[in-house]
């Protein structure tokens, strides 16, 4: 029983004590003036040896008794009622302040809706939204955790590539040219690793850069073209299927890294001479954007799940990239309320699509 | 040196795996590397390799799973390769059989001692061929074979387990302190917050059956150990 349950306990009390004693009295003033005044005559003709020298002065004592048995039970019946009341109010926020006790402490698992019963009020309604609020931020802290835990994991494959280097450095002097390569190779990997994680970190609290006119034109036709060159070594095509297209308000160093980062991936899962297509129009106020590879496209379940950070597709090994790029996409996209969604092609391969406003 | 232990390496880093494969063949070692758990078991149960090395984070089947399938049929040594601070793959690696773990990253110096030191333990039968069993109660350790018998009956015992119940019987009878355990059973200086010889000694209960009044024959002694009960 804490503070409030008394504050409330006394309140109620006092005011039902309040309206008992003043309709009492209210009732017992009305009576004595109704009731004639030889009703009171008995008492005084009933005594003993009594006289009429006692007058109306002395009228008070010989009133009829204070009606004790119903203000008895009036104050037993509003102490119960008072109590409950007061049970009633203090019990909801008695196990919110335990739950939120709870949540401080990280147990960010605790929830206090079954404990409201089959309360519909506003208590009640605060015990959902304190629910709602734990779960956000369970699934908020849940992800962040996965992150640390996926970073440290990531950081660790160059790591061990990097002691091994310096062992087989040590080992075999004679190839020394050979393993500070591999040494620098893995210096440059963990610098894109760190840039890359920075990049998603700033887009998670919301910096986003300075937006301007981006010619999308020119964009798409400069990273098709960096594609292509890239795609030549293993044959790889890149069809650009777009003509005069608007501006776009966004960042053009972000938007740029964006796309880029889809068609990149596009290119990594395509076979030894397939073709990459980075299709765009207009519709409206929305400019559509598609780009479509021949790989192998994803598992159904596993669409959403390749914006997530870290995401690897299946039976990839650690050796293209870390699996950052279109968790990066998909932030620009959303800062600028773009969207951005994968979906199987019919004739197999994944085709990414990007909705930007214009 | 006479003829190279074969090492089965399995990792799906291939760069990795082969630097590792350079170092250790300079260091003496036969090495083959495979890329995923599959092929790795196939090669560990193929009976070609003195040791097998398993990477714990693997995509497809992983390290452990790996390892639980090579320990349905095997007893061959392997050491884990775990990831730095995560210790429920280390406990659970241990569990399963793993005979020791490297934390990865790891200086190939560091591999190639400890793999030294577990060859070293299980080549021990060999040279030790002579030796008369060993038997304590119900229980019958045979060094030359390295086969455990209890109550008559067989008992599958990883290299290490072997090991360390070796230790214990030899010194039957008196506590053996943690520090002993991890020199002489795993060769190597016990490392401060190391559970790995609790974990191989509940293994090993688990394995041996109890005493007629229900105790087990391996006791933890009290800040010194632990200790076989002669009866």
């Amino acid at each position: 029983m804490g503070r409030l349950f008394w504050k409330f306990f006394l309140f109620i009390w006092l005011a039902q004590m309040a309206g008992i004693v003043g309709v009492g009295t209210y009732f017992w003033f009305e009576r004595q003036q109704a009731e004639p005044p030889g009703a009171e005559a008995p008492p005084f003709a009933m005594r003993p040896g009594g006289t009429e020298h006692l007058p109306p002065p002395h009228r008070r004592p010989h009133h009829p008794r204070p009606p004790v048995v119903p203000m008895l039970s009036a104050l037993i019946v509003s102490l119960v009622s008072a109590f409950a009341l007061a049970w009633y109010f203090a019990k909801p926020i008695r196990h919110l302040r335990r739950a939120f006790d709870a949540a401080a402490g990280g147990d960010l698992g605790v929830r206090v809706g079954a404990s409201m019963g089959g309360r519909r009020d506003e208590l009640a309604d605060l015990g959902r939204d304190f629910d709602h609020m734990t779960e956000r931020l369970g699934h908020l802290v849940d992800g962040q955790k996965r992150l640390l835990h996926d970073v440290s994991h990531e950081m660790r494959s160059p790591l061990a590539r990097l002691q091994a280097a310096i062992g087989l450095a040590r080992q075999q002097p004679e190839h020394l040219d050979k393993t500070l390569e591999r040494i620098e190779r893995e210096g440059e990997r963990l610098d894109v690793l760190v840039d890359e994680l920075l990049t998603l970190s700033r887009l998670e609290a919301g910096v986003a850069g300075a937006v301007e006119a981006v010619d999308m034109q020119e964009l798409l036709e400069t990273i098709v073209d960096d594609a292509r060159f890239e795609g030549a070594a293993r044959q790889v095509g890149v069809e650009l299927l777009a003509v005069a297209l608007p501006e776009v308000r966004a960042n053009p160093e972000l938007l740029h890294r964006a796309i880029e980062n889809v068609v990149r991936n596009a290119l990594h899962h395509s076979p030894v001479g397939g073709v990459v297509r980075v299709a765009a129009e207009v519709a409206g106020n929305r400019l559509r954007l598609r780009v479509s590879d021949q790989g192998p496209g994803i598992p159904e379940d596993a669409l959403d799940d390749i914006f997530r950070p870290f995401f690897r597709g299946a039976g990839q090994s650690s050796g293209g990239g870390y699996g950052l790029g279109l968790a990066i996409s998909e932030r620009v996209i959303a800062a600028v309320n773009g969207q951005i969604r994968a979906k199987n092609e019919e004739s197999g391969g994944l085709s990414v699509e990007i909705e930007l406003i214009v | 040196m006479t003829i190279p232990a074969r090492i089965l390496l399995v990792d799906d880093d291939v760069e990795l795996a082969g630097m590792l494969r350079d170092y250790l063949v300079r260091d003496g070692f036969e090495v083959l590397a495979v890329p995923d758990g599959e092929s790795g078991v196939t090669e560990a149960l193929s009976g070609n390799f003195a040791l097998v090395v398993l990477d714990v984070m693997m995509p497809g089947i992983g390290g452990i799973e790996a390892l639980r399938r090579i320990r349905a049929a095997s007893t061959v040594p392997v050491l884990m390769l775990t990831a730095r601070g995560d210790d429920l793959d280390r406990i659970v690696g241990l569990e399963l059989g793993a005979d020791d773990y490297v934390p990865k990253p790891c200086m190939p110096r560091e591999l190639a001692a400890r793999l030294r030191a577990i060859l070293r333990r299980s080549q021990q039968g060999g040279e030790l061929a002579a030796q008369a069993p060993l038997v304590v109660g119900p229980l019958k350790v045979m060094p030359a074979q390295r086969r455990v018998e209890w109550d008559g009956e067989a008992v599958e015992l990883t290299s290490t387990e072997f090991n360390l119940l070796e230790v214990l019987v030899r010194n039957a009878g008196r506590p053996v302190s943690k520090a002993e355990l991890s020199e002489q059973a795993l060769g190597r200086p016990l490392v401060r917050f190391d559970r790995s010889i609790d974990v191989h000694l509940s293994s090993i209960r688990h394995k041996l059956g109890q005493l007629p009044d229900g105790r087990s024959c391996i006791q933890t002694v009290y800040r010194q150990g632990y200790q076989l009960i002669r009866e």
